[in-house]
């Protein structure tokens, strides 16, 4: 990257304090920003990840782990201690982190700090929790709901606990993985069209990055983010289309998996056919 | 409240900031600065999840989707505005999140309960989201909304007042 680049984002950085300044906060309690988005530490070591209040009043936030398995459609499912399997078990067992619990102002910011050291006897592999950021709900006075129960219905307050989860990969020896795209194709539903893929993942680790769509030079879609977890050997990826890129795929598309940018972009994966 | 938290990102990730100097493979002396840039994700509630009033009579159930429909079985008199709950998430452009919920039950529990036993309560179960599973954010903006439903089972005579509860709604990075 070359120094005018790094002024560029530095500005826009600038550009975007700004417009914040300028704009009236309107959100709920328990409003949250987590940064980064995954974690992935090499035989080990230490990060911070930031946890900060968005919301307009103080809030307390709980700081969690918690397994997940995907599944063969990309979703996740929950895991319970008690249904975790020595991996699993392994990778809770390997991770510290403080604090667990904290109270920040609207705007306040505060870094967690993890750290993991895989024991020497554990195999090679990749060991993964999932590190979960969630509003504490506030208690209702006890007035508040002497009020609201004077009113002899059945009232009903539910109060959502939301949060964000990241994944945090623990990473011992030398991992390699790969991945394969096949039979592109389109599944139509009553209100839209949806471009689906088979991926399947070989190695001893996950495999995370981007899904590009070109016809010719053109870039159709994109969509950033998609992992394969070592948990299942390949996923469905579903890309919703637009009326104008499904115009855009006909003949030969080229449809890449690539590491995100900021890990370098290499290719992982890529096919090329006429989608239908 | 969008743009309160991008303060916040950029504050992250000013804070997190790595200078550094890249090998680079010009052959002119170039002085080289890196700003990592982190990515985030934030989610904020929009609208509570709104099951209107109810009159319990011999119970039933009443269910709110998170696509809006809205339905209610038995004998209960259920009224006013019923409304999924809505939450705003925003990361990087185009990028695919999971939301997940719960798959077993919630209890709301009746506030200020002073009889014998246990406090009356009613279930909530049979979440579900819109869009389900997971989904991309805007390639443009990055942000999406999501609504999140589910179905409330209310007994016969069912002790009027207050209940309380909570259900726990996560959104996921890959």
């Amino acid at each position: 990257m070359t120094f005018t680049n790094s002024l560029n984002r530095l500005a826009l950085g600038l550009g975007t304090i700004v417009a914040a300044a300028l704009a009236t906060p309107a959100s709920a309690q328990g409003d949250l920003l987590v940064a980064p988005t995954r974690v992935v530490l090499n035989g080990g070591g230490n990060a911070e990840v930031v946890l900060s209040n968005i919301g307009s009043q103080p809030a307390t936030y709980r700081i969690g782990v918690e397994l997940r398995r995907m599944e063969a459609d990309g979703n996740f499912a929950d895991v319970t201690e008690a249904e975790a399997n020595a991996t699993e078990k392994a990778a809770l067992e390997m991770l510290r982190y403080a604090p667990r619990r904290i109270t920040l102002l609207p705007g306040q910011p505060q870094s967690i700090r993890l750290s993991a050291r895989p024991a020497p006897e554990l195999p090679d592999g990749e060991y993964r929790v999932h590190m979960s950021f969630r509003a504490v709900p506030p208690a209702l006075s006890p007035e508040a709901a002497q009020e609201q129960a004077a009113a002899g219905q059945l009232s009903i307050r539910l109060t959502p606990v939301y949060g964000i989860t990241i994944p945090v990969f623990i990473r011992k020896g030398r991992l390699e993985a790969g991945a394969t795209i096949a039979n592109p194709r389109l599944v139509r539903t009553a209100t839209n069209t949806v471009l689906e893929l088979d991926m399947r993942r070989t190695g001893q680790r996950s495999v995370y990055g981007e899904i590009l769509g070109k016809r010719g030079s053109e870039q159709v879609f994109q969509i950033k983010g998609v992992a394969i977890y070592p948990e299942v050997e390949g996923r469905t990826v579903k890309i919703p289309l637009s009326a104008d890129q499904l115009g855009k795929l006909k003949g030969p598309v080229r449809i890449e998996y690539r590491e995100m940018p900021e890990n370098g972009g290499q290719l992982i994966a890529e096919v090329t056919s006429a989608i239908q | 409240m969008r743009n309160s938290l991008r303060l916040a990102l950029v504050g992250a990730a000013l804070s997190a900031a790595s200078f550094g100097s890249v090998a680079h493979a010009a052959t002119s002396a170039t002085a080289t600065a890196t700003a990592e840039v982190l990515s985030t994700l934030t989610v904020s509630a929009d609208s509570a999840l709104n099951f209107g009033q109810i009159a319990a009579n011999t119970g039933g159930t009443v269910t709110v989707n998170a696509d809006g429909t809205v339905a209610s079985s038995g004998s209960l008199v259920s009224t006013g505005t019923r409304a999924p709950a809505g939450f705003t998430v925003t990361g990087t452009n185009g990028t695919s999140v999971v939301v997940s919920l719960p798959t077993s039950a919630a209890t709301l529990s009746l506030q200020g309960w002073a009889g014998a036993g246990p406090a009356p309560s009613m279930s909530l179960a049979g979440f579900n989201s819109n869009p389900g599973g997971s989904f991309q954010l805007s390639p443009s903006t990055g942000s999406a909304t999501f609504n999140v439903g589910g179905t409330l089972t209310v007994g016969s005579g069912q002790a009027s007042g207050v209940y309380r509860g909570t259900f726990d709604v996560s959104v996921e990075y890959q």
